[in-house]
């Protein structure tokens, strides 16, 4: 989900940092301060899923976690992936430093939506919760590789050829980071409901 | 803050395997073929991946596909100054490694240099704990910093 460096062109390497940093700005503005501590919390998880590997059968592909993300800090999402797609490009090598605003983007944008979309859902019913958080992690995989080959699309490559690869390398992922996401938002919800958003809890 | 701290251990120790994620080339020069190996860590192979050799002008003077074991060979081609190899194994995944003239030249030399090794063996490496350490803390660190600018205005608001 990582795009490395030298695959996409000027335009669409600058219009995903100016609109990144755009969605950062908002982000940073929208956070509280008690929130800061949470915001650590899921960008740190975010920062070491990915040398999480799912490997079945030919497909290798890694956890993203950005749905819990999303669904937990809104637009904080932004920074908060921001920062870990920074750490991840310098300490591991995932990802190109020119690419990092798409790559922000393509993990950002599913996650600020299912905050907005799902967390009504949250704290209705056990049941609701769980399905709030499976649709967040499973759906922001889908919606992050829709955007991946929307990115590759306007550089050069095919849109439905990339498109049907990347979701078939994700299919895996996005089923394992529903179950984890539905499972870790309901856990929460319990045991510390402080991390949820207030008007869901 | 018994809790937060739980919770992030939870989110922490989620990653019980740490394996590196990125793709990795690697070519080097054997009795006047190039080898070309194709990785995204040390045995996940990758395959079909398009091979790419361009020249210091950036002219392609060879072009191909990886085989089932990553690997793609090609005859030395003649040219002046280093061999850059691109490899592009699909949705955004792709890596470049440059054979120096000087490799290039001693074209009969049956194994590749130790420096180069060296480098394969380096970037086959999965991340270290120290790195995922490092990263979380300056996460915290930039939160803590982030934290403390925002409390300070809602402050000075006041």
């Amino acid at each position: 989900m990582h795009i490395s460096e030298g695959i996409l062109s000027g335009p669409v390497l600058a219009a995903g940092a100016a609109m990144a940093v755009a969605g950062t700005g908002i982000g940073l503005k929208k956070i509280e301060t008690e929130q800061m501590v949470h915001v650590a919390i899921l960008a740190s998880a975010f920062f070491v899923a990915s040398l999480i590997h799912v490997n079945i059968g030919p497909v290798s592909a890694h956890l993203i976690l950005n749905g819990i993300v999303g669904l937990l800090l809104g637009f904080a999402a932004f920074p908060a992936i921001l920062t870990a797609l920074l750490l991840q490009s310098v300490f591991f090598q995932y990802g190109g430093l020119t690419a990092l605003g798409v790559n922000v983007l393509i993990m950002a944008i599913p996650a600020v939506l299912s905050h907005y979309l799902l967390l009504p859902l949250l704290g209705r019913s056990e049941k609701m919760t769980f399905l709030a958080g499976f649709l967040a992690g499973f759906s922001s995989i889908l919606m992050s590789s829709l955007l991946l080959s929307a990115a590759l699309w306007l550089t050069h490559e095919e849109f439905w050829q990339t498109c049907v690869a990347v979701i078939t390398a994700h299919v895996p992922v996005m089923i394992i980071e529903g179950v984890v996401t539905g499972f870790c938002v309901a856990f929460l919800l319990k045991v510390y409901p402080e991390i949820i958003p207030r008007r869901a809890r | 803050m018994k809790r937060i701290f739980a919770i992030a251990l939870c989110f922490l120790l989620l990653p019980g395997i740490c394996l590196a994620h990125k793709v990795i080339v690697f070519a080097w020069v054997e009795q006047g073929q190039v080898h070309v190996e194709g990785s995204f860590g040390s045995k996940r192979m990758a395959r079909n991946s398009a091979v790419t050799a361009l020249d210091n002008q950036g002219r392609v003077v060879n072009q191909g596909r990886t085989n089932s074991k990553g690997g793609y060979t090609f005859p030395l081609p003649e040219v002046a100054g280093d061999l850059l190899i691109r490899l592009d194994a699909g949705t955004g995944h792709q890596a470049t490694w440059t054979v120096p003239e000087a490799e290039l030249k001693a074209a009969d030399i049956k194994k590749a240099p130790n420096a180069a090794m060296e480098k394969k063996a380096a970037l086959e490496k999965g991340p270290s704990w120290i790195r995922i350490a490092l990263g979380i803390g300056i996460i915290f660190i930039l939160a803590f910093v982030t934290a403390r600018f925002k409390a300070k205005r809602d402050h000075s608001n006041d």
